[in-house]
């Protein structure tokens, strides 16, 4: 077994649900996103990141606006939107029956 | 001193360093080609260009105006190796996926595929290709080629089956996949050193050679020096190949033996009487020289490339230019060899009675035998000299009569393209035979012009003995004369 895959497929598995946490403080650009979730160790390279937010707005979890950034190319913004909230909520109670079963199984 | 590489990413005009630029390339596409198979990779890939450009804007404006190595270097840090862009989960059901995708990254070897490797191949990349795919030497690979070639020809339909069928292995991706290795951060950015490093040794003898280069050169020495043995000995080879080819077909020292059995006949010489018309003579020179020397000549010119080191891009052109000259002498030859083959279509005889004579006994003289070179072989007993040919090989048949009497008669033969073409080139076919009372003098040499071509113009003298009647044969006989004997009974010296 590969333990930094499945490490790695873990990660992935709770991200969806960080980033609709994230961005439902506030609106985001995805570098800002990554800021906050480097401090959780979910994620370590941006690559991740992108499609994940590009399939969470294809799924109208999120929407974005654009916005002319002065280093560089136009940033997208990202928010969440209605659907999007309700699929958060939905998310974080399964992932507090999870983590608490979970946590007295491994304890 | 670098040279730089304005490109644009995202929108945003970058100097970026030539070494910087080869290794973002190689990302960016290694990374294209991972997305590929994802859900709205265009999109993706876009905001991925985005970010790389602000990373770049990022960096430049506190420091310097060129994209340097370490840049790039701390892009792919930041973005990660392309196995991190891929979503694994069981709702991307993309066929690739399906089929391991993912497994791929996983394990250490990716699925190989059959690549043309033209970076370091000779004329299409198809040896190094091989090479590559089985895990071989590229020099085995290429011997192993050769040998194909001279001792079946068949290597040769193989390498173009190969060059058609075998996609080239155009990006860093390719060429992992063409050696199976897992496309992964390290391999790329390995296979990126190596491009460059190949970069470096086409401009070598342009820069001035570094430090580290001397150190990589004196590696290569040793597998350079095979090379070079063995490219001199395909010019060498080439060389012979083509004199002793000249040698044989044009002077007196050719292919076939003349009469006496001790000079030799050229295929020169011999080409008048086998060809029928000057165009063809000259459709067939050209034919011939194309078929056999070009396949000489290219080891020869492959030959100079490997002993003097010159670019082996060049290769792929002269192969090109080589294979339409051979191709065009294979035309011809086939052309004027159907031409000839067509005049073999009907084969006829004319038969002429000499004799008809009531007697107990007769005598047979072959007289002037002794042109006869004493071999069974029709070449061999051919000559000519541009007007005629001779050939000084009768051939004579006893058998029974069907009456009491001695029958003597000729059969000339000769063959065409129409009956009427085989009967004038038997009407042109001379032979003596002189008659004395009992006594038949048989020339052993007929003769034909030498317009006519060899056609299998044959002479045989029909001797029909009745039941009690005798032969006796005058002087020397040869039983390479008598193809068939139901009768007499000859003592041979």
């Amino acid at each position: 077994m590969n333990i930094e895959n499945t490490k790695a497929q873990m990660r992935k598995g709770i991200l969806e649900l960080c980033i609709l946490a994230i961005l439902k403080q506030r609106e985001r650009y995805p570098s800002e996103i990554l800021e906050t979730l480097k401090d959780t160790e979910l994620i370590v390279v941006e690559g991740t990141l992108y499609p994940l937010l590009t399939r969470l707005k294809n799924e109208g979890l999120l929407t974005y606006r654009w916005e002319e950034s002065s280093s560089g190319p136009p940033r997208k913004y990202y928010s969440i939107s209605d659907k999007g909230i309700e699929v958060l909520d939905e998310l974080k109670t399964s992932w507090s029956t999870l983590a608490d079963s979970v946590n007295n199984l491994i304890k | 001193m670098n040279k730089t590489i304005t490109c644009n990413i995202a929108g945003l005009v970058f100097n970026v360093e030539e070494q910087a630029y080869e290794k973002l390339n190689t990302y960016l596409k290694a990374v294209k080609r991972t997305l590929q198979n994802e859900e709205g990779s265009e999109e993706v890939y876009a905001d991925i260009e985005g970010r790389v450009a602000e990373i770049f804007t990022e960096r430049l404006s506190s420091r310097q105006e060129v994209v340097l190595e370490k840049d790039v270097e701390f892009v792919i840090k930041a973005m990660g190796e392309p196995k991190d862009f891929v979503l694994d989960d069981e709702e991307s059901q993309s066929e690739y996926k399906e089929q391991g995708f993912n497994a791929k990254f996983d394990s250490k070897k990716s699925e190989k595929t059959l690549m043309r490797d033209t970076d370091n191949g000779v004329i299409a990349g198809v040896c190094s290709g091989v090479a590559a795919y089985m895990g071989w030497d590229v020099v085995f690979v290429r011997i192993l080629f050769l040998l194909a070639l001279f001792l079946t020809g068949f290597g040769i339909i193989i390498y173009i089956v190969l060059w058609i069928a075998a996609p080239e292995a155009k990006s860093t991706t390719d060429r992992l996949r063409m050696r199976g290795e897992a496309i992964t951060l390290d391999t790329i950015s390995q296979e990126v050193k190596e491009a460059v490093e190949r970069v470096e040794r086409y401009a070598q003898g342009v820069e001035a050679k570094s430090h580290v280069k001397k150190i990589k050169e004196s590696g290569r020495k040793v597998g350079s020096a095979f090379t070079k043995i063995f490219g001199g000995f395909l010019v060498l080879g080439a060389f012979l190949g083509i004199t002793m080819f000249l040698v044989l077909s044009l002077t007196n020292n050719g292919f076939f033996v003349a009469e006496d059995g001790e000079n030799f006949v050229s295929l020169y010489h011999m080409s008048s009487i086998i060809f029928a018309s000057p165009t063809q003579s000259l459709m067939g020179w050209s034919g011939l020289l194309l078929l056999v020397i070009i396949p000489l000549l290219f080891l020869g010119i492959y030959g100079i490339v490997l002993l003097f080191s010159v670019k082996h891009r060049i290769m792929g052109k002269v192969f090109l230019g080589c294979l339409m000259f051979w191709i065009v002498g294979v035309i011809f030859f086939s052309i004027v060899s159907a031409q000839i083959a067509r005049d073999f279509t009907h084969h006829e005889y004319v038969e002429n009675q000499v004799l008809v004579l009531n007697a107990t006994n007769l005598k047979l003289h072959l007289p002037n035998i002794t042109e006869f070179n004493d071999d069974d072989d029709y070449l061999a007993n051919l000559s000519h000299d541009g007007n005629t040919v001779r050939n000084s090989f009768v051939k004579i048949e006893l058998t029974t009569s069907n009456d009491s009497l001695f029958h003597v008669s000729t059969r000339k033969y000769a063959s065409g393209i129409t009956r009427k073409k085989a009967y004038r080139r038997i009407d042109n076919i001379s032979h003596n035979i002189l008659i004395d009372s009992n006594l038949v003098q048989i020339d052993p040499v007929f003769e034909y012009p030498a317009k006519d071509c060899i056609r299998r113009q044959k002479v045989v003298v029909r001797i029909e003995v009745p039941e009690n009647g005798d032969v006796e044969w005058l002087g020397e006989v040869k039983r390479a004369y008598i193809i068939s004997d139901r009768r007499a009974k000859i003592d041979f010296d």
